[in-house]
């Protein structure tokens, strides 16, 4: 007697799991017909998105590859984060131009900062620009360069360079580039003028400020540790095959 | 299922619109809303992003009505709305990245969107797909309409300009479409940020209350019947 009612409700329950798992299915194939339909186009806009930043980075610096794919994938916590991190490398002919290293600066008033830096094969800071923040807008948002042009002043510094700045700034002659070399003189010099280096922070925005100097002095200790690496290593590729095996 | 008695598509459109709008009177999506309407840009990019995927989900739930057996219905119309909200932002990745980008998380999740799935249920899955539709093209559009006036009424008021950075939604041609009244630096800050969008909304929807108290007379109460009424 009971069979009947036990039927039809089996029958809902079958029913309703077949709509189900058909959605999921008719789901899953609609979205990777549109991812397919849409990745060649998404990656197109992102490497001319890549390529218009680096170009911001390098300007200045002559180079006749193509920057956004001669890239080194880096993984080393000193530029910031925990992931590989990117570096481009610019060349004229054969010859390393710069180098533009993404570097994340952790310490940001909101959170992360991510920033390229552009070095002269010479260790000179070509241009430094952010290009993901969540700082807080009409205060810290000023290290974007359509914002305010804060950004620019690194550019033409080296790790040595900043302690002529500083010497410069207290009255006193320049120091001599070996001097600069030295570890802890530079180190005390890639500060804010406030901590006793030689740039002025954004006003209102030092944490902000301090963040982004710190992430451009990290990107040029990082390029003068390993900067035959950078750029001799090749493009990374998929594990090569032995050669005669 | 039967089709409940249809209402009329003038009163569709006065309710989304006005009566109930989402943004200003049943305050339906307000996150995306108060996050995002910062610039006239970014409202406009959410608002047509959430249009869109309310049109394609009323349409779709309207369609499948008849189908979709009960104790499924609910998963299924989250699934339909994840799936055309993954969709919208994949279009948008390749077509309008510099918007991608400036929307960021505020896309994807247009899915929690309660107006959205508010509709799939109390509309939609109840009616004919052309009412479907326009329902969701008036909702959609009241709700666009209340981003674009908080958007742009932040954004000039917190940094003086309207349509800053347009080429992100309207390619090249675009460049020099941004209107200045008056440099950021005079800007007041605050409209930028998010108790900027508390006090703005509030603001709307006084403005919206005031009008609609205005225009209806027969609310005014003499205080001397209201005391001879109470027992």
């Amino acid at each position: 007697v009971n069979a009947a009612p036990d039927e039809a409700e089996r029958e809902g329950e079958w029913r309703s799991a077949l709509t189900l798992a058909a959605g999921v299915l008719i789901a899953v194939a609609l979205l990777g017909t549109m991812r397919s339909l849409t990745s060649e186009r998404a990656a197109r806009a992102e490497t001319a998105r890549l390529t218009e930043s680096l170009a911001a980075v390098l300007s200045g610096v002559p180079f006749d590859n193509a920057p956004a794919t001669d890239r080194l994938l880096v993984r080393d916590e000193s530029l910031g984060s925990p992931d590989p991190l990117s570096v481009y490398r610019a060349r004229l002919g054969e010859r390393p131009a710069a180098a533009v290293l993404s570097v994340v600066a952790p310490q940001g008033y909101g959170g992360a900062i991510e920033m390229l830096v552009g070095v002269r094969a010479d260790g000179r800071v070509t241009a430094v620009r952010v290009v993901a923040h969540r700082e807080t807008p009409g205060i810290g948002d000023r290290v974007e360069r359509r914002r305010s042009d804060w950004i620019t002043r690194f550019t033409g510094h080296s790790l040595d360079s900043a302690s002529t700045v500083r010497g410069t700034r207290a009255g006193r002659p320049g120091k001599t580039r070996s001097e600069g070399r030295d570890g802890a003189a530079h180190g005390r010099h890639w500060r804010l003028a406030r901590d006793g280096g030689g740039f002025d922070a954004l006003s209102g925005a030092t944490v902000t400020s301090r963040a982004v100097l710190d992430g451009v002095h990290r990107a040029l200790l990082w390029f003068e540790a390993n900067r035959a690496a950078a750029f001799a290593r090749a493009e990374i590729r998929p594990a090569a095959r032995p050669a005669d095996s | 299922v039967s089709d409940d008695a249809a209402p009329s598509l003038s009163t569709l459109w006065r309710d989304g619109l006005w009566d109930a709008n989402p943004g200003l009177v049943t305050l339906l999506g307000l996150c995306p809303l108060l996050a995002v309407g910062n610039t006239t840009v970014n409202a406009l990019g959410l608002g047509l992003a959430t249009l869109a995927t309310l049109l394609v989900t009323n349409v779709s739930v309207s369609l499948l009505r008849h189908a979709l057996p009960s104790p499924v219905r609910l998963p299924l119309h989250v699934l339909i709305i994840a799936t055309t909200v993954t969709l919208v932002e994949l279009s948008m990745r390749a077509w309008l990245p510099g918007l991608h980008a400036a929307l960021g998380i505020f896309l994807p999740l247009i899915v929690t969107n309660c107006l959205i799935l508010g509709r799939a249920q109390a509309f939609a899955s109840r009616r004919k797909v052309a009412l479907a539709a326009v329902d969701a093209l008036s909702t959609g559009t009241g709700f666009l309409l209340v981003l674009l006036a908080l958007g742009a009424g932040r954004e000039l008021i917190g940094q003086g300009t309207i349509l800053a950075e347009a080429t992100l939604l309207f390619g090249d041609i675009a460049e020099g479409w941004t209107w200045q009244l008056f440099d950021a630096e005079h800007g007041l800050l605050i409209a930028l940020l998010p108790p900027g969008a508390f006090v703005a909304l509030g603001l709307l929807i006084a403005l919206r209350n005031l009008i609609e108290f205005r225009r209806s007379p027969r609310i005014a109460i003499d205080p001397r019947s209201e005391s001879s009424s109470a027992p």
